[in-house]
């Protein structure tokens, strides 16, 4: 769990973690990161470096991402999640720009996702066009890609309604072989049942229990 | 140069009397700042005397930067309000968002982990384009600087009324936990060292809380420097704080706020009885020609007083140099009693600490209340009346505000704000323990009569945590009022105070902590609309078993309490009449307590799958918003609310203590047998229908609404006043 | 009627604090620019207008900016700059 100065869900996404995937996870300060003493890296959401400039950017700039870098050639699972995810597409791990939603403002609602072609280390319990919910809470989410078809070898999730203005209804991509993937909402906050309000479900708990079974199994 | 209120002659003959001498400077300016009413209370602190303030679960009074209870035998609850009214009207958006700054560093000088916002706004018309740009930016600024600091905004409430226009009001609430044996005790000895952490101290700082004790020029210009919140730094002083917290360095902690260092040294020491000695040359400016007395009295944002254990100064600035934040070590505390401010190693002020923070008490008179204009009978057609009730912003979907606020961080946030009626925030600790809070403030009940208004807030805020099942334990209020030096507008004051103290009595219930504003008046010198939000926590044993407010499809709907007719005060009236008439309702503290026991009961045993409490709209809003919610389909029949009353008294009236219930159908006896033995009425009020419409019987005729069309009343406002075409 | 296009920055006043440029200085000195004295960062809009000549068009836009409340004078400096002029529908930015 990578800790920007700003990062504000590293307690609850280390918690779920713990408590549905079972595994072990620990908080690490981003000059700290040294990636072959973990199994998988998460980036948790916030607002590293107060957002400045543009989501992402700063942290985009620290050696940390060097480290992550480098644990993805070597297979090391990585997952961005939110203000990870805006990281990784900052530094161009990930494809694509994630701009200001498109009605300005920020957004913090819960909704449907499907996710699609589910492969790799954090959706390998889940089957294909699977509806799942969560909910997302961000200002510059709005999902932008040149090469709709690059994107589209990997595994991606999409909205069911659009709430920012992401193109094709974009919420989280990945890497072709599902090995890193980002995401805007945050299953660390649709981990537990009595998390979900009436009409929506725990969604966020195929991401953790994926990991489980990647890390125990492969996948 | 700096302008702050002067005192008064006789204020300053006191001090040459006390001191025996002409005072510094120096010594005035912090006499200015620790005499304003925003740090003295001086005005009414006779009358907040009269508010229950002990109970066996109370672990802090008020009187520290913030008030705890004892929320389970591990757990400490703290808890803080506070008012940014005045400079919200001037910059909506720093002005709100450096309010969310300060709560925040009260919650954490207890030593607790910020984990709950809560938001009251009372806000102008939003077909004025000044009052909408105010909403709008008040309303960013929280979210701009709340969601950056990672701590959840999921509660809170918002009023619309003309007289909001030109100057709206901002309370904020911050809720914190800790560990019962971990409060910080805010004792500090002689010979502790005075560690000044966070922002630098600079011009912008300028002018706060003798700002905030006098009206509004009417002339914004004028005013030089405004504060600039920032947000990230304010989130790597809680990141610093926790771990310091954690690892025991710290005896004390103290926000800036207003009256800026001075203030914090000051109250600190008078606390402890004893003195100190400062160096304000030692601080960490901004700009370097500042002032002994720019710097004495600067309220520079995200700044706090820490004063670390004897051995632990070295582990404290590590911490701090580790997550980048600035400090200046600068004084100690002294057995001497006297507060010493020195400038490059002269003394500039020495005064008795006792003598600041004892303003001699000014003469404040009250003229009797005016009576509330009369009501007179109401009657019209009840499906058109709902749809316009609807309509009204006050009671319309504030999604455009709440979903604005990042109020799921930290991952114990239940649900979302709107499904439920009070914020349920989860420990998550490994049980599934919670607590429950709401923030409630009437300003028509309170302009008509403070004293039943701030008993009605009180009971309405209470009601709301008791609704979702939760044990309701203490009170925090927050003082909206106007002049106190004159007598007609400080009869309101000394009201709403009254009516407070009554309600708080009546439930049970302590009070807290607190926050007095006053000198809300325009520039003519007409006092705006006076209200007292309230803000009420309750135990929540398990999380998963809290009531939604939307309907679930379990059964029929039953009303708790006794509906009489009393559209005093209501929504109804003002929007038929175009302005607030009449008396509001009678307040009744032992019904609402039993209405809450019989909540909890429910909850507990799981005997009802929904519940919503009335408040204002009376029972028709209430039940018309559980059917929108959960899009599901009720019949509702107006003569078991109230047979005393006309159908559209019954549909309408704002009669407090009453709460909706969605009762599991074979649980039906069971729930009556519970509510008898309580001594709670209760009746069926509604059955479920198949269709998607809301059906009102009215003299044995049928009235039907579709929900859609409750869906678009209800959304009307946000649609077409928060975003205006073209706007 | 002549079209101007005109570049209107908002920032925060001098005395006033900037906390995004703050951040980005210091981030940016960490990173090897040391040479970076100062950073304000701000709004800008880029707004063609109808006008007689420029200095009207400059003055439109003082105006507008302070009676939308797009700038507000209590915390922000507004600046306002003339980018091009003169050619209706297709000014350049450059």
């Amino acid at each position: 769990m990578v800790k920007y100065p700003g990062t504000n869900c590293e307690e609850e996404t280390a918690f779920a973690v713990k408590q549905v995937a079972g595994l072990e996870s620990s908080i690490v300060w981003h000059t700290e990161l040294h990636w072959r003493l973990w199994d998988a890296i998460i980036i948790p959401g916030g607002f590293s470096y107060g957002d400045y400039g543009r989501a992402g950017l700063i942290a985009s700039w620290t050696k940390s991402i060097d480290e992550i870098r480098e644990a993805i050639d070597n297979g090391t699972p990585v997952l961005g999640i939110c203000n990870g995810f805006q990281v990784l597409v900052e530094a161009g791990i990930l494809p694509g720009a994630l701009l200001a939603n498109s009605n300005g403002s920020f957004i913090a609602r819960w909704l449907w996702l499907r996710i699609r072609r589910p492969r790799g280390p954090w959706l390998s319990v889940a089957t294909e066009s699977q509806l799942v919910s969560m909910p997302i809470a961000h200002a510059e989410g709005r999902y932008y890609v040149n090469n709709l078809d690059e994107v589209r070898q990997g595994p991606w999730i999409e909205y069911l309604e659009n709430p920012n203005g992401s193109i094709a209804n974009l919420a989280g991509v990945s890497s072709h072989d599902g090995l890193v993937l980002g995401l805007m909402p945050h299953p660390e906050r649709a981990a537990f049942p009595w998390q979900a309000p009436p009409g929506y479900t725990a969604g966020g708990r195929l991401i953790f229990e994926s990991i489980s079974q990647s890390l125990r199994n492969g996948w | 140069m700096i302008r702050t209120m002067p005192l008064a002659p006789e204020e300053i003959e006191y001090v040459r009397k006390a001191l025996g001498r002409e005072p510094s400077r120096e010594e005035l300016a912090i006499l200015e700042a620790e005499w304003s009413e925003h740090c003295s209370y001086k005005s009414t602190k006779k009358l907040l005397r009269t508010l229950p303030t002990k109970a066996p679960w109370v672990l802090v009074e008020p009187g520290r930067d913030a008030g705890a209870i004892r929320l389970f035998d591990d757990v400490a609850l703290v808890a803080r309000i506070e008012s940014h009214n005045h400079p919200s009207a001037i910059d909506p958006y720093n002005g709100a968002a450096t309010g969310i700054g300060g709560i925040i560093r009260d919650v954490l000088s207890l030593g607790a982990k910020p984990v709950l916002l809560l938001d009251s706004l009372y806000l102008g018309c939003l077909d004025d384009d000044y009052a909408r740009w105010l909403a709008k930016g008040i309303v960013k600024g929280i979210s701009d600087y709340g969601n950056r600091v990672g701590v959840p905004t999921a509660a809170g409430q918002t009023w619309f009324a003309k007289t909001y226009n030109k100057q709206p009001l901002v309370n904020v609430a911050c809720i914190g936990l800790v560990h019962p044996g971990k409060i910080l005790e805010g004792r500090v000895e002689p010979g502790d060292i005075i560690v000044l952490a966070g922002n630098t101290t600079g011009r912008d700082g300028l002018l706060g809380s003798s700002f905030a004790s006098k009206p509004l020029s009417g002339n914004e210009e004028d005013l030089a420097a405004i504060q600039v919140g920032n947000p990230f730094l304010e989130k790597l002083l809680i990141d610093a704080l926790q771990e310091a917290f954690k690892k025991h360095v710290l005896r004390h902690v103290k926000d800036l706020g207003g009256g800026g260092l001075a203030t914090a040294i000051i109250e600190t020491a008078a606390q402890n009885n004893v003195g100190f000695r400062v160096h304000l040359d030692r601080v960490h400016l901004r700009e370097h020609d500042l002032s002994a007395v720019e710097i004495i009295v600067s309220e520079s944002q995200e700044r706090m007083l820490l004063v670390p254990y004897r051995d632990k100064l070295g582990e404290l600035l590590e911490i701090l140099d580790r997550y980048g934040v600035e400090y200046s070590v600068i004084g100690y505390f002294t057995r001497s009693k006297r507060a010493v401010f020195l400038y490059r190693g002269i003394p500039v002020a020495d005064l008795p600490v006792e003598l600041a923070v004892n303003p001699p008490t000014p003469r404040r008179e009250i003229n009797p209340l005016p009576p509330p204009p009369p009501l007179p009978k109401l009657e019209a057609d009840i499906v058109d009346t709902l749809i316009r009730v609807l309509r009204s912003p006050r009671v319309g979907s504030k999604a455009w505000i709440y979903e604005s606020y990042d109020w799921g961080v930290g991952g114990r946030t239940i649900g979302v704000p709107g499904a439920y009626d009070a914020a349920v925030i989860w420990l998550r600790d490994g049980t599934l323990r919670g607590f429950a809070a709401a923030l409630h403030g009437n300003p028509r009940y309170t302009r008509l009569d403070p004293f039943r208004g701030a008993a009605l807030s009180l009971a309405e805020a209470y009601r709301k945590v008791a609704s979702v099942g939760a044990e309701p334990l203490a009170v925090l209020d927050n003082v909206n009022s106007g002049n106190p030096e004159k007598p007609w507008q400080h009869a309101y004051t000394a009201a709403m105070i009254e009516g407070l103290a009554w309600m708080a009595r009546g439930l049970g219930l302590p009070v807290i902590g607190g926050n007095v504003s006053l000198y809300n008046e325009d520039s003519e010198g007409n006092m705006i609309d006076p209200v007292t939000s309230v803000l009420v926590v309750g135990r929540v044993s398990d999380v998963s078993k809290v009531f939604p407010n939307s309907l679930q499809g379990c059964g029929p709907v039953l009303l708790a309490g006794i509906t009489e007719p009393e559209l005093g005060g209501s929504e109804v009236a003002e929007i038929i009449l175009g302005k607030p008439v009449g008396r509001p309702p009678k307040p009744r503290p032992s019904m609402e307590k039993r209405v809450a026991q019989l909540a909890k009961l429910l909850a507990q045993e799981q005997l009802a799958c929904s519940a919503h409490s009335v408040g204002i709209g009376g029972v028709l809003v209430a039940l018309a918003k559980m059917t929108i919610r959960g899009r599901r389909g009720l019949e509702v029949s107006l003569k078991t609310v109230c047979e005393k009353c006309t159908a559209f008294e019954a549909a309408f009236s704002e009669t407090p203590a009453r709460i909706l219930f969605e009762v599991k159908e074979d649980k039906l006896d069971l729930v009556y047998e519970y509510a008898a033995k309580l001594g709670v009425p209760v009746k069926i009020v509604a059955m479920p229908i198949k269709q998607e419409k809301l059906v009102i019987k009215i003299n044995n005729y049928m009235h039907q609404i579709s929900i859609d069309t409750l869906v678009e009343a209800y959304t009307w406002a946000e649609k077409n006043l928060v975003r205006p075409k073209g706007d | 009627m002549p079209v101007y296009r005109v570049l209107m920055v908002v920032t925060n006043k001098e005395a006033a604090r900037d906390p995004e440029g703050e951040t980005l200085a210091h981030e940016l000195r960490k990173q090897g620019y040391s040479y970076i004295v100062s950073l304000r960062a701000g709004k800008s809009y880029i707004v063609d207008i109808e006008a007689a000549s420029a200095e009207k068009a400059i003055l439109l836009v003082k105006e507008l900016a302070s009676r939308s409340r797009l700038y507000n004078p209590v915390v922000h400096d507004l600046r306002v700059l003339l980018l091009a002029e003169n050619s209706r529908g297709k000014v350049s930015g450059d």
